[in-house]
């Protein structure tokens, strides 16, 4: 068994028992003292674990498993991203500051003020830090205030921000934050359609109908064998961006696009089938169906079309 | 550049010229009518310079080279437009059987003739009532004093025509079912007992054949492994089957794809951008397989990624036709490359296992689904 996969037991049963899919606590405090996750590939120079990108997408996996509710994706690549701002770097790597990411829009700058009318920003509602950008630039702001939205998917909070010649400084590349956003969604994404696959096929081998498993059907089967290659093609496509993060090399704007836009879409599949697969049950707000169905639609909807970002990857790359 | 890829790309450049010019860019799927003669000639020259085997371990003659290795000559290999491989059934597939399940006495005989490119091999397995079911196998054969005796059929033999040799699975158990009584066996191509007739595909051309076996004989020690234990033998011949090679398809497949996209007008774009995507999905899963470290293994990989390319390659096909419009329909002289894609992608999905029999090994071995109710 690899480290990789330690470590991802390890996350999971974490998560298991204190990120319940349905749980309203905040995990925040236990998830950055107790694992130090926040952290985790944050340089130890700063108060971090020094792990890679490889590492992060593993627990990523895990937080999408779980839908968790807590900043954790924006607050890592918060902290993958800033560069020259050490203070911010400590804070983030230790869970006291909690990060937004308004990477898809710019805001308008003025020496070391920025303004701007923020319309979604994911993870707002209760951020430390809000990261914009203007052209290649990415800028922190620390004082903001936020008007929570209610969101389709409520695991995934939203808030509408205005800022008004806020404070900020100039702290990294906001394509390369962008194209982290990309690649931790991915991650997310991947481990939220393994959990859809497992709970349908655990259905389909439980539910009888005309007497027989529903899982001894072949149309059903092969339903899951297509859902199976989709999310497999959605993991290479994320193992291959986060191991170009995790190196360094060049390819990462190309690959961290390519690898939202599979995983998007293939997460949208994978979870409408799960609604369908489960049947009427699948459709009851009972089941934990449709919290899925939401958070990949807003995956998918979010930072990017699918269609967009392959034409960016396309672009990048000729 | 490694000195491994400078080293075959020097090997390439020295060698594919001259007489052998003519073979750039020939063979393969739909095209292996193509230079017959002078591929087998080139199957020679390249067991001369130790290009065959590469992957085989130094004790069975091969040179031990490492999966990276083998990634590189393939990808090498396919950036230079050498021609399809044929001898590449006896490399990959009878090789490694007889390596892993023969006899020191059948390693001496086969082995050399294959690093050599001097043998070539074709594959019996599938017969017209044994396609995806394979354990259906209804070809005999019986041991005599004189050898074994094989009566029956088999179809779908990729180049029988050329082939010195067939690796075959017989039931050498009269009244076995399935699985249970069949046997492994190499059987000499060029005999009276053996009838090849060619198949026309629906690309008009034929690279598959039927196989007529009346009373053709082999020697007694042909059998691989135990008799009556074929169909061990003959899945682990399969496992033997994809992988190091995929990257090097894969590079084919880009330079099919530029040939769509250098057809393409604005309004196909993105059509374009999304086969080329798709490509990139497919290499990352091809990198993500051979990645030892990569974590969350499936056990199915091999069907995930013949399912992935196979389908990537047939919507190729379909594009390649759309970029072209109209014209497409008409035919000049023979098919053009992009047509011979577009009609002979519909057999990616069937060969080497079915995209329904993929399916199938993904929801019973993966997630342990039961079977279907016969």
């Amino acid at each position: 068994m690899s480290d990789l996969d330690d470590l991802r037991d390890s996350v999971r049963g974490f998560l298991d028992k204190h990120a319940p899919l349905r749980g309203d606590g905040d995990t925040w405090p236990r998830l950055s003292t107790e694992l130090g996750l926040p952290g985790l590939a944050v340089a130890e120079a700063h108060g971090g674990s020094g792990g890679s990108w490889l590492e992060l997408a593993v627990v990523l996996e895990e937080t999408g498993r779980c839908l968790l509710r807590a900043p954790y994706l924006s607050t890592v690549v918060a902290a993958a991203a800033v560069t020259g701002a050490d203070d911010l770097l400590t804070s983030l790597a230790d869970g006291s500051t909690r990060a937004a990411l308004a990477l898809d829009e710019d805001v308008q700058v003025d020496g070391d003020r920025v303004s701007g009318t923020l319309a979604q920003v994911v993870d707002a509602p209760g951020a430390d830090l809000l990261l914009v950008r203007t052209g290649g630039a990415l800028y922190a702001v620390e004082g903001f205030e936020v008007e929570p939205l209610t969101t389709l998917d409520e695991t995934r909070p939203q808030g509408r921000v205005v800022l008004t010649r806020a404070p900020a400084r100039a702290v990294g590349d906001a394509d390369r934050a962008r194209d982290l956003l990309h690649l931790g969604l991915a991650a997310e994404s991947v481990g939220a359609m393994r959990r859809c696959l497992e709970l349908t096929v655990e259905h389909l081998k439980v539910r009888e109908q005309f007497g027989r498993p529903l899982g001894s059907f072949q149309a059903l089967r092969h339903r899951v064998a297509d859902l199976t290659v989709a999310t497999e093609a959605a993991a290479s496509s994320t193992w291959y961006a986060a191991k170009a993060a995790a190196d360094d090399a060049p390819h990462l704007p190309v690959a961290a696009p390519l690898a939202k836009a599979t995983a998007a879409d293939a997460f949208a599949q994978v979870a409408g089938e799960t609604i369908q697969l489960h049947g009427g049950i699948g459709f009851t707000w009972e089941h934990d169906a449709h919290l899925f169905f939401k958070r990949a639609w807003t995956t998918r909807l979010m930072h990017g079309s699918s269609l967009d970002l392959r034409r960016l990857a396309y672009d990048r790359a000729h | 550049m490694s000195d491994f890829r400078a080293e075959v790309r020097d090997w390439l450049a020295e060698h594919l010229r001259g007489e052998f010019a003519p073979l750039v860019g020939t063979g393969g799927p739909g095209r292996e009518h193509e230079h017959v003669e002078l591929r087998q000639a080139w199957e020679r020259e390249l067991g001369t310079g130790g290009w065959i085997g590469l992957g085989w371990p130094v004790e069975a003659g091969g040179r031990g080279a490492s999966v990276e290795e083998q990634v590189v000559f393939h990808e090498e290999y396919a950036r230079a437009g050498a021609p399809a491989r044929i001898g590449h059934m006896g490399e990959q597939l009878a090789g490694p059987t007889i390596a892993a399940f023969g006899t020191q006495e059948q390693k001496d005989r086969f082995l050399p003739g294959i690093l050599a490119g001097s043998e070539l091999w074709c594959q019996g397995y599938s017969e017209p009532g044994a396609g995806s079911d394979l354990a259906a196998v209804r070809t005999r054969a019986t041991l005599q004093d004189d050898g074994w005796h094989v009566d029956g059929q088999k179809i779908w033999t990729s180049l029988a025509h050329l082939a010195d040799w067939c690796f075959l699975i017989a039931r050498t158990e009269p009244g076995s079912e399935r699985h249970k009584g069949l046997s492994y066996l190499l059987v000499p191509m060029r005999q009276d007992g053996i009838e090849v007739r060619p198949i026309v595909q629906l690309t008009g051309t034929s690279e598959f054949n039927e196989v007529f076996f009346d009373d053709a004989v082999t020697a007694p020690d042909n059998v691989v492994g135990e008799p009556g234990q074929g169909w061990r033998v003959a899945m682990g011949t399969l496992a033997f089957e994809r992988g190091v090679s995929t990257l090097g398809q894969q590079v084919g497949f880009a330079r099919e794809l530029d040939e769509v996209a250098a057809l393409a007008g604005p309004e196909h774009h993105d059509a374009v951008v999304e086969a080329w995507a798709g490509l990139q999905v497919l290499r990352a899963t091809a990198l993500r397989t051979l990645d030892n470290d990569a974590s969350s293994s499936t056990g199915v990989e091999a069907s995930v990624s013949k399912l992935l390319w196979a389908g990537w390659h047939q919507r190729l096909g379909e594009l390649a036709m759309a970029v072209q419009g109209p014209a497409a329909t008409l035919v000049d002289g023979g098919l053009s490359p992009l047509q011979n894609l577009f009609l002979f992608t519909r057999s990616d999905t069937i060969y080497g296992g079915s995209n329904e029999v993929q399916r199938n090994i993904i929801a019973e071995r993966h997630w342990g689904l039961p079977k279907d109710r016969a």
